[in-house]
């Protein structure tokens, strides 16, 4: 292979993505039923992050609201499956429809203001929604949860409910890349760096910002279908605002300005979790100190600084490092 | 002679201020236009109205016969009125060749597209784009990696990008060093001369000003009080009184 080849496939990253794959398609083999279960919960914690980050590192909205579409993905599906006799992947594809269309609506809303507004509403927005699942009793479960939320027979074991949620996460990162690849995913980022040059191009900003933060929650809402479903219950929790911070803290961890970035934050995350847990009840405390270094010494977060380091090894020298 | 862009007895204020009052222009297709006047006299409030970045408060602006006033910044834009900022306004962690390639299919109305690949789409225009400014050679750069003057190229080329038909750039020379004028000068010659594109400009330096404009229009206090020929506007005496300072002999 000759030098020029190789550097291509180092830089188009499929090759790191296939040898992911093989890794996270092989090691549930090797390991017991608890890492399993947690590699679970990180593979749609990572689904999660990864739809988030489209409207935080790539559109730089800061949405304190996430949590809604995850919740309502988590009760659509459980309600879905449960009361109305929906099959699991009809489930699965209307519980995010569900969460697309309220996030059409209260992006609509949240769209009008900006920054520390737009957050502040997008929060006001997840709040009600939290408040409203955790009233309802007769329809939600109420404060209780929606329990007995069925899985079919088929995805019964912990490790064929892991490949099912890998394969979901992965066919939804696969669709989230090629958009933020498109020219709409350009746009994007054209509006988070310079929102007011962006108009003057041609680009109707607000139009893409809902656009976006509609995709965002529809994915948002895929990652909650899945996890009440592994779950077997939803939470009212699921859309407390305590929720919404996990996706910004995983982004930032991981790095907003790369696709895999919070994937790389959501593996960060949940292991810091259990490795603290285990010795300290007060592991968000240790959890806050570790994400304050880390966002103090690599503020671009852990592929940001490798990938920082690692380019100009790869392409030789600096000039040639392409845009994020 | 067929106007490309008329404005016509245009009022904006601000609070009670009038930033414009009452100015009507009009800039013939195929020209190269100044508007120059001290500063506050209107210039960049006027850029904006016609760009869609402030409404007036009335007046209309026509733009090849058709009314634009009022217009969102990005409908204008595909019209085919495109603007050089006096401020640097770039995207700083997008690549050169990707901004200008955005900014190709931004004006095209190709953005809403989900799910082709944009970095092998208009490439090849981009990159002539680059060429015609002088920066093929830093396409890969980020633009925050760019010099000043580079930036301020950058900012001409993303203006230039997608075939615009009204070009409007404001003091596209400010803060450059005599060199680099000198190169921006050559560069908004070429794109009119070579493109054939209409360029309105506002520009302090008034041997740029009265080295390659074809009509010169000079605003005070939000007026208009001449329009004509370099030659004219030069030998008119209100112009020496308000703008250029008595018997300052240029």
């Amino acid at each position: 292979m000759t030098r020029e080849g190789s550097r291509g496939l180092w830089r188009s990253g499929w090759l790191w993505a296939a040898l992911t794959l093989v890794v996270l398609v092989i090691y549930p083999q090797l390991v017991s039923r608890y890492y399993i279960v947690l590699s679970t919960e990180v593979v749609i914690l990572a689904l999660l992050a990864t739809s988030y980050n489209l409207i935080f590192g790539y559109a730089g909205l800061v949405s304190f609201g996430h949590a809604a579409f995850f919740g309502l993905g988590a009760y659509g599906m459980g309600l879905l499956t449960k009361n109305y006799g929906f099959p699991m992947l009809g489930g699965l594809v209307a519980a995010p429809l569900v969460a697309a269309a309220f996030a059409f609506v209260i992006g609509w809303f949240c769209m009008r203001t900006i920054r520390l507004y737009f957050s502040l509403l997008s929060l006001a927005f997840a709040q009600l929604l939290y408040v409203i699942v955790y009233q309802w009793t007769s329809f939600t479960g109420g404060s209780d949860g929606l329990q007995g939320v069925p899985r079919p027979e088929l995805l019964s074991s912990h490790s064929s409910y892991y490949y099912f949620a890998l394969g979901a996460t992965v066919l939804c990162m696969l669709v989230m890349w090629f958009i933020v690849n498109s020219p709409f995913g350009w746009s994007l980022r054209a509006i988070r760096e310079n929102t007011q040059r962006s108009q003057f191009l041609g680009i109707n900003d607000r139009f893409y910002k809902i656009i976006a933060f509609t995709i965002a929650g529809a994915f948002a809402g895929v990652a909650g279908g899945l996890y009440s479903q592994f779950q077997k219950w939803a939470d009212p929790e699921l859309l407390f605002w305590t929720t919404s911070a996990n996706p910004v803290l995983m982004s930032i961890l991981g790095g907003m300005f790369s696709f895999v970035g919070p994937s790389v934050g959501a593996v960060v995350f949940v292991a810091l979790r259990e490795i603290i847990k285990v010795r300290t009840d007060y592991w968000p405390l240790v959890l806050g100190a570790v994400l304050l270094t880390l966002v103090l010494t690599v503020p671009d977060g852990i592929v940001g600084f490798l990938v920082g380091k690692a380019r100009p090894l790869l392409l030789g020298k600096k000039a040639e490092t392409p845009g994020s | 002679m067929k106007h490309l862009l008329e404005i016509e007895n245009l009022m904006k204020s601000f609070g009670g201020f009038l930033a414009t009052d009452g100015v009507s222009l009009a800039v013939e297709q195929g020209s190269l236009c100044s508007l120059i006047g001290p500063n506050g006299a209107g210039k960049t409030t006027i850029f904006n109205q016609v760009t869609g970045y402030l409404v007036p408060d009335s007046g209309r602006i026509t733009f090849k016969g058709e009314e634009i006033t009022g217009l969102h910044p990005y409908q204008i834009s595909r019209k085919g009125i495109t603007r050089a900022f006096q401020v640097i306004n770039i995207f700083p962690r997008l690549a050169v060749l990707e901004s200008v390639q955005l900014a190709i299919l931004a004006k095209r109305g190709d953005t809403l597209k989900f799910f082709a690949g944009a970095r092998k789409m208009v490439r090849e225009e981009a990159m002539s784009v680059l060429e015609t400014v002088g920066l093929a050679d830093k396409a890969a750069y980020r633009a925050k990696e760019l010099s000043h003057g580079e930036q301020r190229t950058l900012e001409m080329a993303l203006a230039l990008a997608g075939n615009p038909e009204l070009l409007l750039l404001d003091e596209p020379m400010a803060g450059m060093s005599p060199f680099e004028r000198g190169k921006a000068t050559e560069l908004i010659q070429k794109i009119h001369e070579v493109r054939g594109l209409t360029v309105l400009f506002c520009e302090h330096d008034m041997d740029v000003v009265f080295g390659i404009s074809e009509r010169v229009t000079v605003l005070h206090q939000g007026r208009v009080i001449a329009e004509g020929k370099p030659e004219d506007i030069k030998k008119n005496e209100e112009v020496n009184l308000v703008y250029l300072g008595q018997g300052s002999g240029i």
